[in-house]
C-alpha cells in the first residue's frame, strides 16, 4: 500500500519536472535518428545488417532508441537515487519509509514514463514507417517488436541501476559499472541473444512470413533477463545500509532473517529452471561442420514395413509441433529399431500393437552432420522381433544444436507461426535408415489459409479438422515443408517450365520488376554456356523445376531436388532499390539457380575443401554478371574481391600454421575452419578457374571445357561419385601448378 | 609514517569497489584474450609480440582509467574537507602526497602485473609457447609511461579541479578509440595493431616483431611529460599551496 502511495508521489514528481520532458524528447528524437542512413550504418554493427524492410524501419530505430534510452534514463535514475544521499536526508527518509519500497516506487515510476515515451514514439513515427515500408507495413510487427525489447530493456536497466547503487552507494561507481555491463554485451562471449539486455541483438526478420521464432526467443530472454535483474536488485537491497552500519554489516544482519531470503532464492530457482528448460538451444556437443562425415552404422536393414503413416500437427502460438508415425512392420530382422529425430523433438512413446516398448537416445560420436544440427539417435527395443503396428509419438519445440548456435545462427530454419510454417528436413519427423519400405504417407494439419508445399510441390487437400485446421496429404521421401499464403507463376524459357512460388505480399513486386524474365535469362545463359538441364537429382527424377521464396531468416538459399529456395531478401524494396543493382541478394538469386547445374540436378562435385560445386557456381555467376553488367563491374565486385579474400586467407595465422589450430578450443576451431573453408570454396577456387580460363585462351575455350565436364554428369551419377579437380585438369590439359595462386 | 601509510591505504584502496574494479579488469583481460588475442592480432601468432602488446595496451587502458578514478577521489570535496584537518597535524604535505602516489602507483603496477601474468598463463596453457623477454619489454614500455602520466597529469589536473581528471579520462578514451590510426594513444595499444596490419598488407605472411624508434619516442615523450607534471605538482606542494587549498 505504501509502495503505491510512493509511486504516486514519485510519478507526480517526475511528471512535474522539466527534466523528464527533455529526456523524453531526446529519447524520441534518438529513435527517429534510426531512420537516417548514417545512424543505420552504425547500428548495423550492434544489431543487424539487413535489407529486410522490418529491420530497417522498425528494429533498427527502436533498438537504437532502446540502447540510448537505457543510458539516458538509467543515468537519470542513478542521479535521482543519489539525490537523497547528496542532500543528506537519507536517515530522515529511512525513518518514515522503507528504502526498498522507495527504490521499487522509483523503478515503477520511471517505467511508466518510459512506456509513455514509447507510446508517443510509436504514434509519431507510424506514418513515416508506414510510408517507407509501403505494402510490407504490418501493424503487428510495428507494435510487437518495439514493445518486446524497449519495455523489458528499460525495466532491466532500472532494476540493474538501482541494484548497482544500493551496492555501492556511490554515483560514479554505479555509472561506471552500468557502462561496463552495457559494453559487456558487445564483447564475446556475451554478444548473443541471451545476454543482450539493452542492446537487442536480432537474427534476421521476415517481412512477409513473420518471425515467430525470433519473437519467442526475444520474449523468453527478456523474461529471463528481467528476473535476473530483479534477483540482483533483491540481493543488492540486502546491502541497504542500516543506521550507522556498513554494507557488509547490514547484509549480515539481514540474511540472518530467512524472510529476506525467500524472494531471492525463489527467483534464483526460477532462473535456473528457465536456463535448464530453455527450448531454443540444445546441449549437443560442439563440432565443426567442415570436417563432417556422414556417419552410418555398418549394419543391415533392421526391419521392413508395408505402410507408414505420419501425422504432423502444430501449435502456431507456442511454436511447438507433435507427430505420430504409424508403421506397419511386415518383417523384423533386428531387435533394435534405429532412427534419428531433429533437434528439440523428443520421442514421447513407442508402442507395438498397443504395448509400450523401451527406447534409448544419444548423440552419435563422429556423426558430425547430425551433431552439428543437434540431431539425436533413438533406438527402440523390440527384443522379440515382433511384427505389428509400431506407433511412435514425438513432440517438442524445434531447436538448434550448440554447434549451430555458437557458429552464429541462433534461429533454426524450422519456424512455426500463424503466418507461415517452415519445417526443415531434420524436423520432418523420424528418419529411418535401417527400417525400409515404400514412401511415407504424410499428413500435415495447417491453418485454413495456408498452402503447404513439400519441396515447393503442392500437397493434396484431404479434409477440414474440427479445430479449424486443414489436413493435407503427400507421399514423402525427404524434403522441407513450407506452408503459408503463396502465389505461383509458371515461367517458361526455351527448354522447360519453371514454377516460381512466392508470398502473395510480393505479387506487385514480381510484376513491376519483371522477375519472371530475370529468371528466364539465367536459365537461358546456363543452357547455352554449360549444357541443358537434367531433371535427375540423386538418381530420382524431379517432376518440375521450382523456385520458392522463403523467410528472410534463412539468410541465403539452397538448391535441392530441383527446388531453388531463396530468402525473401532478394525481393525486398531495399534490395531492388539498391544503387548497386545486380550485387547482393540479386546475385544470390542467380547463384542458387546456377546450383541446379553445378550441384543439384547437374554435375556433382567431390568436395575436397577447395574443389566444390560452390566454386563453379560462383565462377558462372561472375560470367553472367560480366555479360550483363560489363567487365569493369565484374572485376570490381568479383575478381578484386576474390583476390582480397585469397590474400586474407593466406594471411590467416591458423591457415599458415594448422598445427596450432588443434590447440584451440573446439568452438574457436570450428569457427576458423568454417571461415577458411568458405574462403577456399567461394574465392580461391573461382580465382583458380579464372586463371584456367586465361591459360586456356579465353571464355570460349573455358566454356568448351566446362561443357565437356558437365556432359559427364550422367557418368558420375551412374558411378555414384563426383567430379574431382583432377577430372577438370585432365579435360583442360592443365596441371595443378598452372592454377596456383600466389 | 607507517601509520599514515596504513591510514591512506585504508581510505584509498581497501574498499569493496576497488576490489570489484580489479576483478572487472581481470575479467576484461580474459575476454580480450579469449575473443581477440586467441585469433592473433593482424594475423600474427596469438603469442607473438604484436598480439601480446595489443593485449597489454588494451587492458592497460582499463586499469589506467580505474587508477585515474581512484586518484580523482583524492581531490573530491570530502577529501578536501578532511585534508584541512590533516594538514594542521604537522606531517609534511609532500610526504603525504608521496605516500598517496606510492599507493595509487602501486595499485596500478600491481593490476598491470596481474594482467601480465594472466596473459602469460593463458597463452602458455593453450599454445605452450610464450616470448617472455619481448613481453617484459612491452610491459615496461606500456606501463612505465602510463604510471608517470597517471601520477603527473592526474595530480596536476586533480589539484585544479577533479572534473578535469574525468575530462582527461575521456581524452584517453578518445585517443585510443577515435584517433586510432595516429598511434598516439597513451596506453600504447594501437601501435601493435596499426603497425602490424600495415606490415601485413605490405609484405603478407609472417610479420616479424619490431619496435620502431617512433614508438619508443612516443613512449619516452609521455614518460617525460608525466615526470615534468609530477615535478610541477610536488614543487607547488608547500605552505603556499596549503593556504590556497584551505581557501
Amino acid at each position: 500500500m505504501q509502495t503505491i502511495k510512493l509511486i504516486k508521489v514519485e510519478l507526480r514528481r517526475l511528471l512535474m519536472s522539466r527534466k523528464t520532458y527533455i529526456l523524453m524528447a531526446i529519447n524520441i528524437l534518438i529513435i527517429g535518428m534510426g531512420y537516417i542512413e548514417y545512424t543505420r550504418e552504425i547500428c548495423s554493427y550492434l544489431f543487424l545488417d539487413s535489407g529486410a524492410s522490418t529491420v530497417d524501419n522498425v528494429i533498427v530505430p527502436y533498438a537504437f532508441g532502446t540502447l540510448a534510452g537505457s543510458l539516458i534514463w538509467g543515468i537519470s535514475l542513478l542521479i535521482d537515487s543519489d539525490r537523497i544521499k547528496k542532500n543528506r536526508v537519507k536517515d530522515i527518509m529511512s525513518a518514515f519509509t522503507d528504502e526498498k519500497k522507495l527504490s521499487l516506487a522509483r523503478i515503477l515510476s520511471y517505467s511508466v514514463v518510459t512506456i509513455l515515451t514509447l507510446a508517443i514514439s510509436l504514434i509519431v513515427y507510424m506514418p513515416l514507417c508506414s510510408k517507407r515500408m509501403d505494402y510490407l507495413f504490418d501493424y503487428e510487427s510495428y507494435f510487437v517488436y518495439p514493445v518486446l525489447f524497449y519495455i523489458p530493456g528499460m525495466l532491466i536497466t532500472f532494476f540493474l541501476c538501482e541494484a548497482l547503487y544500493k551496492l555501492s552507494e556511490n554515483l560514479s561507481v554505479s555509472i561506471i559499472m552500468f557502462f561496463v555491463l552495457t559494453a559487456a554485451q558487445i564483447t564475446p562471449p556475451f554478444s548473443n541473444e541471451f545476454f543482450a539486455w539493452n542492446i537487442p541483438i536480432f537474427s534476421n526478420i521476415s517481412d512477409a512470413f513473420g518471425s515467430p521464432a525470433v519473437i519467442r526467443l526475444e520474449f523468453y530472454t527478456r523474461i529471463l533477463l528481467l528476473i535476473t535483474s530483479l534477483l540482483l536488485w533483491e540481493i543488492c537491497c540486502l546491502f541497504i545500509r542500516k543506521y550507522e552500519k556498513g554494507a557488509a554489516q547490514s547484509f549480515l544482519i539481514r540474511i540472518k532473517r530467512p524472510v529476506f531470503l525467500i524472494i531471492p532464492i525463489s527467483l534464483l530457482a526460477i532462473i535456473v529452471v528457465m536456463i535448464i528448460k530453455q527450448p531454443f538451444v540444445r546441449n549437443s556437443p560442439i563440432v565443426s561442420l567442415d570436417d563432417s562425415d556422414f556417419y552410418m552404422l555398418d549394419k543391415d536393414e533392421e526391419a521392413y514395413y508395408a505402410r507408414c503413416k505420419r501425422n504432423l500437427s502444430f501449435n502456431t502460438f507456442l511454436g511447438t509441433m507433435k507427430g505420430e508415425d504409424e508403421i506397419l512392420l511386415s518383417k523384423v530382422e533386428d531387435e533394435d529399431l534405429t532412427f534419428d529425430l531433429g533437434c528439440g523433438l523428443e520421442l514421447k512413446s513407442a508402442t507395438l500393437d498397443g504395448k509400450p516398448l523401451d527406447f534409448t537416445s544419444c548423440y552419435v560420436e563422429n556423426d558430425n552432420i547430425n551433431l552439428y544440427f543437434g540431431i539425436k539417435r533413438y533406438v527402440v527395443k523390440n527384443p522379440e522381433k515382433k511384427t505389428g503396428t509400431l506407433k511412435l509419438t514425438y513432440a517438442g519445440y524445434p531447436a538448434v544444436g550448440r554447434s549451430e548456435f555458437s557458429s552464429g545462427s541462433s534461429i533454426p530454419f524450422t519456424r512455426i507461426g500463424r503466418k507461415s510454417i517452415e519445417l526443415n528436413w531434420d524436423h520432418m519427423g523420424p528418419r529411418y535408415y535401417y527400417i525400409v519400405g515404400p514412401c511415407i504417407s504424410l499428413y500435415v494439419n495447417v491453418p485454413r489459409d495456408h498452402t503447404p508445399l513439400i519441396e515447393a510441390e503442392e500437397m493434396k487437400r484431404e479434409k477440414e479438422n474440427e479445430d479449424g485446421t486443414v489436413c493435407w496429404k503427400a507421399d514423402y521421401v525427404t524434403g522441407n515443408l513450407v506452408s503459408g499464403s503463396y502465389n505461383s507463376d509458371k515461367v517458361s524459357y526455351s527448354k522447360e517450365d519453371v514454377y516460381f512460388k512466392y508470398s502473395s505480399k510480393y505479387a506487385d513486386t514480381v510484376k513491376s520488376n519483371d522477375l519472371d524474365a530475370a529468371i528466364c535469362d539465367v536459365f537461358e545463359y546456363c543452357d547455352k554456356h554449360i549444357g541443358e538441364i537434367d531433371k535427375y537429382s540423386d538418381g530420382i527424377e524431379v517432376p518440375d523445376i521450382k523456385i520458392i521464396q522463403t523467410s528472410a531468416e534463412n539468410g541465403s538459399g539452397y538448391a535441392r531436388y530441383g527446388v531453388v529456395a531463396m530468402s525473401e531478401d532478394f525481393m525486398s524494396p531495399g534490395t531492388l532499390k539498391d544503387s548497386k543493382a545486380g550485387t547482393n541478394m540479386n546475385e544470390t538469386f542467380m547463384h542458387e539457380i546456377i546450383h541446379l547445374y553445378w550441384g543439384d540436378l547437374g554435375l556433382i562435385c567431390d568436395d575436397d575443401g577447395l574443389w566444390s560445386a560452390e566454386g563453379l557456381t560462383v565462377f558462372t555467376t561472375y560470367r553472367i554478371v560480366k555479360e550483363k553488367y560489363g567487365e569493369l563491374y565484374a572485376k570490381k565486385y568479383y575478381v578484386d574481391k576474390w583476390e582480397q579474400d585469397v590474400k586474407y586467407l593466406n594471411n590467416i595465422f591458423y591457415y599458415r600454421h594448422p598445427e596450432y589450430l588443434d590447440k584451440l578450443p573446439d568452438s574457436y576451431r570450428a569457427g576458423i575452419e568454417t571461415s577458411v573453408s568458405s574462403l577456399k570454396k567461394y574465392s580461391l577456387m573461382p580465382l583458380m578457374l579464372l586463371k584456367a580460363e586465361e591459360r586456356l585462351g579465353g571464355e570460349k575455350e573455358m566454356d568448351k571445357v566446362l561443357q565437356e565436364l558437365y556432359s559427364k554428369n550422367i557418368e558420375y551419377q551412374e558411378l555414384g561419385t563426383g567430379c574431382t579437380m583432377q577430372d577438370f585438369l585432365d579435360i583442360a590439359g592443365l596441371t595443378e601448378e598452372d592454377l596456383e595462386i600466389e | 609514517m607507517s601509520k599514515i601509510f596504513k591510514y591512506d591505504l585504508k581510505i584509498i584502496l581497501l574498499k569493496p569497489y576497488v576490489f570489484a574494479m580489479l576483478i572487472v579488469e581481470l575479467i576484461y583481460s580474459y575476454l580480450i584474450l579469449s575473443s581477440e588475442i586467441i585469433l592473433g592480432i593482424s594475423d600474427t601468432a596469438p603469442f607473438s609480440g604484436w598480439s601480446f602488446g595489443a593485449f597489454l595496451g588494451k587492458t592497460t587502458m582499463v586499469s589506467l582509467l580505474v587508477s585515474f578514478f581512484i586518484l580523482s577521489n583524492l581531490y573530491s570535496k570530502r577529501q578536501k574537507q578532511v585534508s584541512i584537518l590533516a594538514d594542521v597535524t604537522g606531517f609534511s604535505i609532500r610526504k603525504r602526497m608521496l605516500i598517496r602516489n606510492v599507493i595509487i602507483g602501486g595499485f596500478f603496477l600491481l593490476s598491470n602485473l596481474l594482467i601480465f601474468v594472466e596473459g602469460c598463463i593463458f597463452l602458455y596453457a593453450i599454445f605452450g609457447k610464450i616470448y617472455i623477454g619481448a613481453y617484459i619489454v612491452e610491459w615496461l614500455l606500456i606501463t612505465i609511461p602510463c604510471l608517470f602520466i597517471l601520477l603527473g597529469a592526474g595530480n596536476l589536473l586533480g589539484r585544479i579541479s577533479p572534473a578535469l581528471v574525468y575530462i582527461f579520462m575521456a581524452v584517453i578514451i578518445v585517443m585510443a578509440v577515435i584517433l586510432r590510426d595516429f598511434g598516439i594513444d597513451i596506453n600504447g595499444a594501437n601501435y601493435f595493431e596499426v603497425v602490424s596490419a600495415a606490415l601485413e598488407s605490405l609484405k603478407g605472411g609472417e610479420t616479424p616483431f619490431t619496435i620502431t624508434p617512433q614508438y619508443l619516442c612516443t613512449r619516452l615523450m609521455y614518460m617525460i611529460f608525466g615526470i615534468v607534471a609530477l615535478i610541477a605538482v610536488s614543487m607547488r606542494v608547500g605552505e603556499k599551496s596549503r593556504i590556497s587549498f584551505e581557501k
